[in-house]
């Protein structure tokens, strides 16, 4: 895109058009627009008289683009959008003085739109799959997921569906009131004593508020672990709808978040969402490149430091195991707890020998199989068995 | 160094993006273009500027650089987990309110404006126009606070129980900054303009130098800029910021170098690396890192 001036003679209902079908655009190529940014961008359009395609890039870039990890989307539309025609003279320009009313109208009609997108996304709610007999339960709990028929892993994920995980929590900085406390709560001591004429005779107390901490699933889900990683993104699937803090993201070939993919209320709808999502399902497993990128983007971030931080994967790496090593240790060192999920490890006869696997096991909290809901459960025990001692953040 | 005359009106001074660029760097900040488009029009939209980028890469001085270029007063308010509207917005001053009552005037009203303590927001929102506000840091805050700020984000207007509504007289231009140790919520980005702060290039990185360490010979700068930019590169945890480019520039300058060699650049890491992980990578990488000229 040249610098040169892309103005033309059109009003400013033309701009009006061109801002609506541009961040229409942008809200159907992955970048969240709202209308009140739609607004804000015609609002910059004008301000900046007859911008030039470069500063009608930028002013989009600031006023729509408001996430880093958008801004490939956002150039891509950008693209996009410009490439329907030749026609430079696209841009309209704006009058000097933007008509107030054009901005109300827009907005509305905008507004309308956004709303007929909601509606379009709307989902049909399908019932799950009713319930499942206790001795049956009983005999699903021990059996692995490889070896589960179709019918099986519809009621085991009913099982996954009903694990209960208590979080360890810690102390937050943030305080409330409380009937009683380590501080003092002058608020309510003040509006206390007013009844007392000015004597403080009842003291309001505050004490520290408690905070779950965050759970963090990274899941493998290279071709050999599938059964187990559908598994792993169901119980993932449970505990955000569960209320708690979760991340979700799979490693492949490439690392990809899926958390909002997870967020639909139906599990098997989810799981779908995350298929489409996930490009390289069933290939191989990069896993030491993949953990070093998510350390590299969320390095600090709440999902990783002081978090519970459950890999999902059998170690059968593609990468150096002197790299996942590193990587291994790097993410121990910021977890609350790395816990390690390695569906070999639910044969008696398994020894971590896989050679990322080795590099991988000094620097773990908890190793377990996972490979069954009973372990699943033994998880989500050995997740909560520490919540006293977390106290001690 | 010559600034625009400070007054309130200043804003309307810079009547294009190449302009309000200028006047930034007449203050010792070079904005990159997006980062002045984003600028210029929270300034003359009068809507907040969300800044993320990694540590060091000079967010906080933006707004530094404005409150200094328009002639404002800069508020600043450092987030942290666990703030809360008392030592955000406004407290309440107990020990008089306390003492009024105990007076005698029990049936005055003691929740009125002179027994009000303001805060940083407060104060900024009071300021109207003639005031920078910084909230720096926002993610280390909790959601909590992020909620509360809405309001104040969307209209500038805060409610106090006891008082009512306090409306800004004018709009404070407010500069948010944030690391990503957590996602922001999506409806504070909303309401921002947005820029994505990343590190200089080289010859960037060279004209800060040239501003911000004058004593350097611009030689010796260069090299350290292309250097700086080439660690940058690496795999690093933490990757050197602007000011550890500069400290590092200025030592070197102290040890009476001319010209950037291996050993030396070794010898002072420590101005720029401050990772011992990170080190070890740079002492491996230093052939690519200072190249051969001899």
């Amino acid at each position: 895109m040249t610098e040169q001036g892309v103005a033309g003679r059109q009003d400013g209902a033309d701009l009006a058009k061109t801002c609506a079908d541009f961040t229409d655009l942008l809200r159907r190529r992955g970048v969240p627009v709202g209308p009140a940014q739609t607004v804000a961008f015609l609002q910059a359009l004008y301000l900046l008289g007859a911008p030039t395609a470069g500063e009608f890039y930028r002013a989009g870039q600031a006023v729509l683009a408001t996430d880093v990890a958008v801004l490939p989307a956002y150039a891509r539309a950008f693209a996009e959008f410009f490439a329907f025609s030749d026609d430079t003279d696209l841009l309209p320009a704006a009058p000097p003085h933007p008509p107030t009313t054009v901005l109300d109208r827009d907005s509305e009609t905008l507004a309308r739109a956004a709303m007929d997108v909601a509606v379009a996304e709307e989902l049909q709610e399908v019932p799950e799959e009713a319930r499942v007999v206790a001795s049956e339960a009983e005999r699903l709990r021990e059996k692995s997921f490889a070896r589960m028929t179709n019918e099986e892993r519809r009621s085991a994920a009913l099982l996954i569906r009903r694990l209960r995980v208590r979080l360890p929590r810690r102390l937050s900085r943030r305080r409330r009131a409380a009937s009683s406390g380590r501080y003092l709560d002058m608020r309510t001591t003040l509006r206390r004593s007013l009844a007392t004429d000015g004597e403080p005779a009842r003291l309001g107390r505050r004490r520290r508020r408690v905070r779950q901490r965050p759970v963090t699933l990274i899941v493998d889900v290279s071709g050999s672990m599938t059964p187990y990683a559908v598994a792993l993104l169901r119980f993932g699937h449970a505990l955000l709808h569960a209320g708690h803090r979760v991340e979700v993201f799979t490693v492949g070939v490439r690392l990809s978040r899926v958390t909002d993919a997870l967020r639909h209320d139906n599990a098997d709808r989810a799981l779908a969402q995350v298929g489409r999502q996930v490009a390289d399902w069933d290939g191989g497993t990069r896993l030491a490149t993949s953990l070093t990128q998510l350390l590299a983007a969320r390095r600090g971030h709440a999902a990783l430091r002081g978090a519970i931080v459950v890999v999902c994967s059998d170690g059968l790496d593609r990468d150096d195991p002197e790299l996942l090593g590193a990587a291994t240790a790097r993410l121990a060192r910021l977890a609350h707890r790395l816990v390690w999920l390695n569906p070999l490890k639910g044969d008696p006869r398994y020894q971590p020998l896989a050679r990322g696997m080795a590099a991988a096991l000094p620097h773990l909290d908890v190793f377990l199989p996972g490979h069954n809901v009973a372990s699943l459960e033994e998880l989500a025990a050995v997740v909560a068995a520490r919540s006293s001692a977390a106290r001690r953040m | 160094m010559s600034t625009t005359s400070p007054s309130s009106e200043a804003a309307a001074g810079f009547s294009t993006v190449a302009d309000l660029q200028r006047g930034l760097a007449s203050v010792d900040y070079l904005a990159d273009d997006s980062l002045a488009m984003a600028a210029f029009l929270a300034l003359r939209m009068g809507r907040p500027l969300l800044l993320e980028g990694e540590n060091g890469v000079g967010k906080t001085e933006i707004a530094l650089a404005l409150a200094q270029l328009l002639g404002r007063e800069l508020v600043r308010l450092q987030c942290y987990e666990g703030i809360d509207t008392s030592q955000a917005l406004y407290d309440w001053h107990y020990a008089r309110q306390l003492l009024a009552v105990r007076e005698g005037q029990a049936h005055a009203d003691v929740f009125t404006r002179e027994f009000l303590l303001p805060r940083p927001l407060l104060s900024a929102l009071e300021l109207g126009s003639r005031a920078v506000l910084l909230i720096d840091e926002l993610d280390r805050a909790d959601d909590e606070f992020e909620a509360f700020l809405l309001e104040l984000l969307s209209d500038f207007s805060v409610t106090i129980p006891e008082l009512g509504r306090i409306q800004a007289p004018t709009r404070p231009l407010v500069v948010l900054t944030s690391n990503r140790t957590r996602d922001l919520h999506n409806a504070v980005r909303r309401r921002c303009l947005y820029s994505w702060v990343a590190h200089p290039d080289a010859r960037r990185e060279l004209e800060i130098l040239r501003l911000r360490a004058p004593q350097v010979p611009e030689a010796l700068a260069a090299e350290v800029a292309g250097a700086v930019a080439r660690i940058r590169g690496l795999d690093l945890v933490n990757r050197p910021g602007v000011g550890e480019a500069v400290d590092w520039a200025s030592a070197l300058h102290m040890l009476g170098l001319a010209k950037l060699d291996r050993q030396t650049a070794l010898d002072t890491l420590a101005a720029l690396i401050k990772d011992v992980d990170d080190q070890q990578a740079v002492v491996e990488a230093i052939d690519d890192v200072v190249p051969d000229t001899a």
